[in-house]
């Protein structure tokens, strides 16, 4: 079993993940709104399942996502220059919450983003493939 | 150590109060007054740990101190690194006032393994509050903290002075009467509620972040009103000389929920009944938070929480 099993990468140390750099899925299409809310655009799945799928039910060829306006604020810099830890300094000065109020909303809401595949995350040094 | 604010801030829970460098917050806290824990971390790692427990019997702190060290040596025998170099018997704590109520063993103790960390610590029993309060602070080996940790551990008190309390975390600090208790806590990212219970009712004190998001356009004045779940029968404003913002109070009827009965609600003897509250309200713009402090029931202790309310430094 050992032989197909994938060897799971080693998780991110703190450290580490305050290093590293979120970045956007480029996939993605993603436009600024007039509001200053941003509304990602992600295209259907190209699976043999979805194509099965969309020709019984109407499955729209993309789904749009819109980021409120603190949502989209980090969005916008996802962008491979910032790390997570000055995004989280970003938070703080801008909406005035403490280091962990802004640590921990920040953290969640980039989990959030990878799990949906929105977003990914450069890690520093020879760390890459390794869960955050 | 280098920390990366100059600035010292406070931090006040169950009785226990300390100053740290302000990037120091509460990263996790459990129990009550009697038996807890408390650990402030910083962006790196966690730096200070207190754990306070009622005496029993007399056994010696140095005993519990090489209890304590014995435990680490074996862990970190365990870990297969190189062992602890520990030190014993140190004075870290020269305040006088706090040595002649509380018999203390400070203690130092280093590891040498790759990411190395030290910590100087105290252990001391308290014949006034009759606790035993263990309390170190952690830095990396590199690091010199000797100065910080001596200082955090000269600043930390397990009882207070007065007849209040401090309690003081996330950038919020006030006081209550010294008779008063935390009966319930909700620490959420943007939202913090305590609700404390004393033998004139309860009060709660609760601190919402983003204010700009909460109120959403609307003036503090109509936010209040609406998040107030009673009718308001009187109602004033709060001077801004005496509360640092310009606030409000009101005094209302509100159902008590726990007198709503889910089955049978509509039976005349099952009817929800109604109590008095008190709330006051500001708004702190500089730090983006709102502030509602709230004493529901009918007890007739109008004091009690504008005591409270005076006290509360919501920014720095």
């Amino acid at each position: 079993m050992r032989l197909f099993r994938k060897k799971s990468p080693p998780p991110l140390d703190r450290r580490d993940l305050l290093r590293a750099r979120p970045l956007r899925n480029s996939r993605l299409s993603w436009e600024k709104m007039d509001d200053g809310e941003v509304m990602i655009s992600i295209p259907r799945r190209n699976t043999w399942w979805v194509g099965l799928m969309a020709r019984i039910f109407y499955v729209p060829s993309r789904r749009t996502i819109v980021l409120d306006k603190i949502g989209s604020s980090v969005w916008t810099r996802c962008d491979g220059e910032h790390t997570v830890e000055s995004l989280i300094s970003l938070m703080r000065e801008e909406y005035k919450l403490e280091r962990k109020e802004a640590e921990v909303s920040t953290l969640t809401y980039l989990k959030q983003l990878m799990e949906k595949g929105l977003i990914g995350f450069a890690v520093p040094g020879n760390r890459a493939n390794t869960k955050p | 150590m280098k920390s990366s604010s100059s600035r010292w801030t406070p931090t006040g829970w169950h009785r226990l109060y300390l100053e740290t460098p302000e990037d120091w917050s509460i990263g996790a806290i459990s129990g009550d007054a009697t038996t807890g824990y408390l650990r402030l971390d910083d962006a790196v790692m966690p730096r200070v740990e207190v754990r306070w427990e009622p005496v029993k019997g007399q056994e010696p702190l140095d005993r519990i101190v090489a209890r304590y060290l014995e435990k680490l040596t074996e862990k970190n025998r365990k870990k297969k690194t190189p062992p602890l170099k520990v030190r014993r018997g140190l004075n870290l704590i020269k305040d006088e006032a706090v040595l002649q109520t509380r018999a203390i063993e400070g203690f130092h103790w280093e590891t040498e393994s790759e990411d190395a960390v030290q910590a100087y610590g105290a252990l001391w029993r308290c014949s006034v509050c009759n606790r035993i309060v263990f309390a170190q602070v952690l830095g990396l080996d590199r690091e010199s903290i000797f100065s910080t940790a001596t200082r955090v551990l000269n600043t930390l008190r397990d009882h207070p002075e007065g007849d209040t309390v401090v309690w003081a975390l996330y950038g919020m600090k006030f006081e209550t009467p010294a008779t008063w208790s935390l009966k319930e806590h909700r620490l959420l990212t943007g939202r913090i509620l305590l609700r404390f219970t004393g033998p004139d009712g309860e009060i709660e004190v609760e601190r919402l972040s983003l204010a700009e998001m909460q109120l959403n356009g609307r003036p503090f004045e109509t936010w209040f009103e609406q998040t107030c779940d009673g009718d308001i029968d009187r109602r004033d404003s709060l001077s801004e000389a005496e509360f640092s913002h310009p606030g409000l109070w009101y005094f209302g009827t509100a159902i008590d929920p726990a007198t709503v009965h889910k089955r049978l609600g509509w039976l005349p003897g099952r009817r929800p009944k109604k109590h008095g509250f008190e709330r006051y309200g500001w708004h702190c713009a500089p730090g983006n938070k709102l502030f509602s402090l709230r004493r529901p029931g009918e007890r007739p202790t109008p004091e009690a929480l504008l005591n409270v309310a005076r006290t509360l430094t919501c920014h720095r």
